[in-house]
């Protein structure tokens, strides 16, 4: 039998004629990578070493299995500035590409520090990472800074929201124009059905606020460990 | 008296000599005296009462006992039939079992739980495939029906489960009663060994809670390939547990695993291994066959990879009579002869076995059969208790209840409170409604593998029981009537698949894209073409390329779109307005079929008639009537051409390759009286026609041949072309290595088509243009060696695996359909000019082809056109 490109092209041609759903072409938005001067204070970026990653996901919903590390965002020290890196993913493919950077890129650190990471954050990772067929297993030291704020708040605080922790411990009240982090999944479905690129400018702004408090709360938690 | 020259005949015609002590007993249970008759029953008679414990369930008493079905068949015999119509009778002999000579090294619970059920020895073939199965061999038993091949599926997975607390298994189902079954049988299993196992049928009927609690905790899932392929595959990251230790595939039926279900279910399987892979797993596979002739090779198609084959049958088999039954012509009111239906056979048959505790189960060809059946009976029985009560102790069974019905029956078949069903096809495939004695099998089944398994539906266990096939009036039946060797001793069909048709392939790496990136690496699962065909699909953006691997290129659910069999998955539901309850369901294709409004729909023998077909909401409103007659629809076919692919010339005729669209219409409904089954008026059905889009290979028969052709008279050429299309039809079957009925035809005007069944094509008619010829030479070969003398149905005459069209009746009616075919060949191979023996055919006729139409004045054509638009609108007011 006759098995000619041509003939697969017509067939493909068909069902794709037939198909109601449309296609579309989101604007993707370029990766983020921004050098930011004077976010925390001189003695707070001293002592964040180099070598360590803080890291935050933006999903496009809580199960793995069905759902894009629709953004990875992560911060890490670069001399006297912190550069923060938000990389952008409209679908399988292009996650694939953003995961396989992010791996390459951990090579550089030792230690990745999360807020909830060991229970959601590195596990999505790597099942995505399982499902695009690489690499699976996490390569740097994880410090997940919820159980070490629970531990020790949990009684005095109402809860261990990181938003709490950064009122509580840094003093910094949410902004108004904040979006929480559950409104997430409904902004991506957004913006890869058409709508422009501003619905998601709130997740990086969010994304952006809760790297820069990780690196404050891992201060403070760090003074705190060395003067209880 | 009826019974005495019963019994008598039982005396004369039985030469065994245990039989007079059990024909005793027969006729004291007539009399009803039974005092002392249990002292009288010899040891014979007593040896089979033990392996048929029953009693007659229309006698409570416990010294009733039912008579043997030998017993019922002679009584049946002089009471109902005559020599002419009892036309052939097979015994088949009774088999001992040939027990295991070691046990296969199961848990030991599992064997004890086996000696103490009385399963114990196993028959050598199931130790045989389990010690297999438990070696890590993929394994498939093909061995006759009622062999215990569910045991073989199933005592490896409880096995597994019994030993490893993670074990999951999957056990695939054709259909969802099948599942209904083997799950009763799964669970009575583990239940009796105490085990705590969370087990169930995942299919289109589950309640969303069971859903999500088999995903969670199930261990043994059932499923159909469907659903497989539609929502659970897709969805795999939910079933992580099952995957990652999925230790079990089981196959059940894989016989009807063939043609385009087949090929679709071998890539669904290709997908699971590639899912099972990246969980972690290597499942074996259980498969379990009918008896084909290559079960070996068909499996190993189906899965990917080699099979064992058990074959040795090491299950008793009872006694079991064949009886072949041609209902007798009778004269009309009107004089004309006419055979009687086979229904009407089955109307007095029925009870009859039902009434002397034979538990039966009758196959009609359609769900309106099943229903006519059943109210005829009624019917009949109305007036008479004794008579009633039988009736009430047989109940239909068919597609089209809603499953808590079904399941109902299913069990009240089992558990004896039922004593005969009238069914479908639907109870064909290995339900094992327990033990039962007799199968009425009510015009031709479509193939002998079907016919072995609706026979084989009766004597599951030991003892003895009875199968009636009663001939219909088809051609086809009537050929079997007068064959009846070919039918015991032609070996079954060959299941072929196609798993390289770039067509299914195609569609399924789209689903596998969804599941999990495409790579290199999945070339050995999916094939060797995969990155080839991927750039295709890159380059018609369905697919994405990152890395070396391929994606989606947009958000969608491919599985949805990809149809595992023809039919459609839409169902309707039937709304009864008054009570407004839910009576049932259908799925689109029968639904187009056979409801429409102004359509009688019959359901459990009440005759509803259909108010209102809402489209939209898939909803059919229907209201209860008492009408005098049945609905049946009337169907016209229409093929034009949307592409053309491919042209040449050969000898008489042109052929083309093309896509095509075929539509069906339906112009019609005729009004059919009960019984008599006169015509008494017609309907119309306005409803969209039903379209196929498809690939034809299209023969076209030059003005030459037509014009040659017309010296022999009227209906020769079409008739030809009837012959010629539906042996092309067969021939290329075998070519193409699928079922007959993946393929259709159809004859209009000088144009013989030749189309796949199914939507988009699958390349049978593509193989059949490219290999005209060849086939043609094969069809000749065919017809000249058959040895009837004016046509039959294994040469130019409809088969039976065929749904043929209502024009194919003129084909019946010519008299001459294998001289017309022959000659007709001969001008499309080029051959010599082929003399057909017309013996007093009316001569020519004269008149040209196409007679010129005479010229019409504009104006007369514009008022006629008015005249046709005023009409119609009325016609629709």
């Amino acid at each position: 039998m006759r098995q000619g490109k041509q003939r697969l092209r017509r067939v493909i041609q068909k069902l794709q004629s037939k198909n109601t759903l449309q296609s579309f072409t989101p604007t993707i938005p370029e990766d983020v990578e921004v050098d930011l001067e004077g976010v925390v204070s001189p003695e707070v970026l001293n002592q964040t070493p180099e070598d360590v990653m803080f890291l935050d996901l933006e999903t496009t919903g809580l199960r793995a299995s069905r759902s894009l590390a629709a953004m990875i965002g992560f911060l890490y020290r670069k001399g006297t500035v912190l550069h923060l890196s938000q990389w952008y993913a409209g679908d399988a493919a292009s996650e694939r590409r953003q995961l396989k950077r992010l791996r390459e890129k951990m090579a550089e650190f030792r230690e990745i520090v999360t807020y909830n990471g060991d229970g959601f954050d590195l596990p999505f990772l790597c099942q995505r990472w399982k499902w695009h067929q690489l690499d699976s297993e996490c390569p740097l030291i994880s410090r997940d800074l919820l159980p070490l704020i629970r531990k020790k708040y949990r009684r005095s605080w109402p809860d261990c929201r990181l938003v709490t922790a950064e009122e509580r411990l840094l003093g910094l009240p949410r902004c108004e124009a904040d979006v929480p982090g559950s409104e997430a999944p409904l902004r991506f479905q957004d913006l890869r059905e058409g709508a422009p690129f501003e619905v998601i400018e709130p997740i990086y702004l969010h994304n952006r606020r809760d790297l820069i408090s990780l690196v404050g709360l891992r201060y403070r938690l760090q003074e705190e460990m060395l003067s209880p | 008296m009826d019974h005495d020259t019963g019994t008598a005949k039982i005396y004369q015609t039985q030469p065994q000599g245990g039989l007079a002590a059990g024909s005793g007993t027969f006729v004291r249970v007539m009399l009803g005296s039974p005092v002392d008759v249990v002292a009288a029953v010899s040891d014979r008679k007593r040896a089979d009462l033990e392996t048929r414990p029953r009693r007659n369930p229309l006698h409570d008493s416990a010294l009733h006992e039912a008579p043997t079905p030998l017993e019922v068949l002679s009584d049946v015999e002089s009471r109902l039939g005559s020599a002419e119509e009892l036309v052939a009778r097979q015994t088949l002999p009774a088999r001992d079992a040939i027990p295991a000579e070691e046990a296969p090294p199961l848990d030991s619970r599992i064997l004890e739980h086996l000696q103490k059920s009385g399963t114990w020895p196993l028959y050598r073939h199931q130790a045989q495939s389990i010690s297999r199965t438990l070696d890590g061999e993929d394994v498939v038993i093909a061995s006759s029906t009622a062999s215990g091949k569910t045991l073989c599926c199933t005592l490896p997975v409880i096995d597994a489960m019994v030993r490893d607390p993670g074990a999951h298994a999957l056990l695939l189902y054709p259909t969802k009663a099948l599942s209904q079954d083997q799950h009763r049988h799964l669970r009575g299993v583990i239940d009796g060994m105490g085990l705590q196992l969370e087990t169930g049928i995942y299919d289109g009927d589950t309640e969303p809670t069971m859903r999500r609690r088999l995903r969670r905790s199930g261990r043994i899932i059932l499923t159909n390939p469907d659903m497989l392929h539609a929502s659970i595959l897709p969805n795999h990251g939910g079933w992580g547990a099952l995957f990652a230790n999925l230790r079990y595939v089981v196959l059940d039926e894989v016989h009807t695993l063939r043609g385009i279900f087949g090929s679709h279910v071998s890539a669904v399987i290709r997908r699971l291994r590639r899912i099972c892979r990246h969980h972690g797993s290597d499942p074996v596979f259980i498969a379990a066959s009918a008896t084909i002739r290559n079960p070996g090779e068909h499996v190993g198609r189906l899965i990917g990879r080699d099979v064992s084959v058990i074959e040795d049958d090491g299950s008793p088999r009872g006694h079991k009579e064949v009886v072949l039954w041609n209902p007798p012509v009778v004269e009309r009111t009107d004089g004309t002869l006419t055979r009687r239906g086979p229904t009407s056979v089955a109307v007095r048959l029925l009870p009859e076995l039902v009434r002397r505790g034979l538990r039966t189960i009758c196959f009609a060809r359609t769900r309106n059969n099943v229903e006519l059946i059943l109210r005829y009976i009624r019917e009949r029985a109305r007036g008479a208790s004794d008579r009633e009560e039988v009736a009430s102790k047989i109940e239909p069974y068919r597609a089209g209840y809603l499953p808590m019905e079904r399941r109902r029956i299913e069990s009240s078949l089992f558990d004896g409170k039922l004593g005969g069903v009238v069914s479908t096809s639907a109870l064909e495939v290995g339900i094992d409604v327990g033990g039962l004695d007799g199968c009425i099998i009510v015009g031709w089944p479509g193939s002998v593998c079907s016919f072995m398994q609706q026979a084989g539906r009766a004597g599951r266990r030991h003892g003895e029981s009875l199968v009636f096939m009663i001939a219909g009036n088809d051609p086809i039946d009537q050929w079997f009537v007068r064959h009846p060797e070919s039918l015991f001793g032609s070996s079954p069909e060959n299941a072929v698949i196609e798993t390289d048709n770039p067509y299914i392939v195609a569609r399924h790496l789209i689903c596998a894209a969804y599941e999990l990136p495409l790579t290199s690496a999945d070339d050995d699962l999916l094939g060797p073409g995969v990155t080839a065909m991927c750039t295709v699909l890159q380059e018609e953006k369905r697919l994405r390329e990152e890395g070396g691997a391929w994606y989606l290129a947009r958000e969608e659910y491919p599985a949805t779109q990809v149809k595992l069999r023809t039919a459609s998955e839409e169902n309707f539901t039937i709304l009864e307005l008054g009570p407004d309850n839910i009576v049932g369901e259908l799925d689109y294709v029968a639904a187009m079929l056979s409801l429409y409004e102004g359509a009688i729909y019959i359901h459990r023998t009440e005759t509803f008639i259909v108010e209102e077909m809402d489209h939209v909401n898939c909803l059919v409103k229907i209201r209860r009537t008492k009408t005098g007659y049945y609905t049946q629809v009337l169907t016209q076919k229409r093929v034009t051409v949307t592409e053309e692919w491919d042209t040449r010339e050969v000898c008489g005729a042109r052929i083309r390759l093309a896509e095509v669209e075929i539509r069906t219409r339906l112009t019609g409904y005729k009004k059919v009286r009960f019984h008599s089954t006169e015509n008494i008026g017609y309907g119309e059905v306005h409803l969209p026609p039903l379209e196929l889009d498809t690939v034809s290979h299209e023969i076209s028969l030059d003005r030459e041949t037509v014009m040659q052709s017309e010296e022999h008279g009227p209906g020769f050429l079409r008739s030809g072309m009837h012959g010629v299309a539906r042996l092309f039809r067969d021939l290329l079957a075998i070519r193409a290595m699928c079922d007959p009925g993946d393929i259709d035809h159809h004859v209009d005007d000088n144009l013989i088509h030749i189309f796949d069944l199914y939507p988009g094509g699958i390349g049978y008619s593509e193989l059949g243009h490219e290999q005209h010829g060849e086939i043609l030479k094969d069809v000749l070969e065919a017809v000249v060696e058959c040895p009837c003398v004016a046509g039959c149905p294994s040469c130019v005459l409809p088969g039976a695996s065929r749904i043929e069209s209502s024009l194919e009746s003129e084909v019946m009616e010519y008299p001459y359909p294998k001289e017309a075919t022959r000659w007709l060949l001969h001008r499309l191979l080029g051959l010599e000019p082929y003399k057909p023996e017309l013996h007093g055919v009316p001569a020519p006729v004269e008149s040209p082809l196409n007679p010129p139409a005479p010229a019409l004045d504009e104006r007369v054509e514009r008022k006629i056109r008015k005249v046709a638009r005023l009409t119609s609108r009325g016609n629709r007011g």
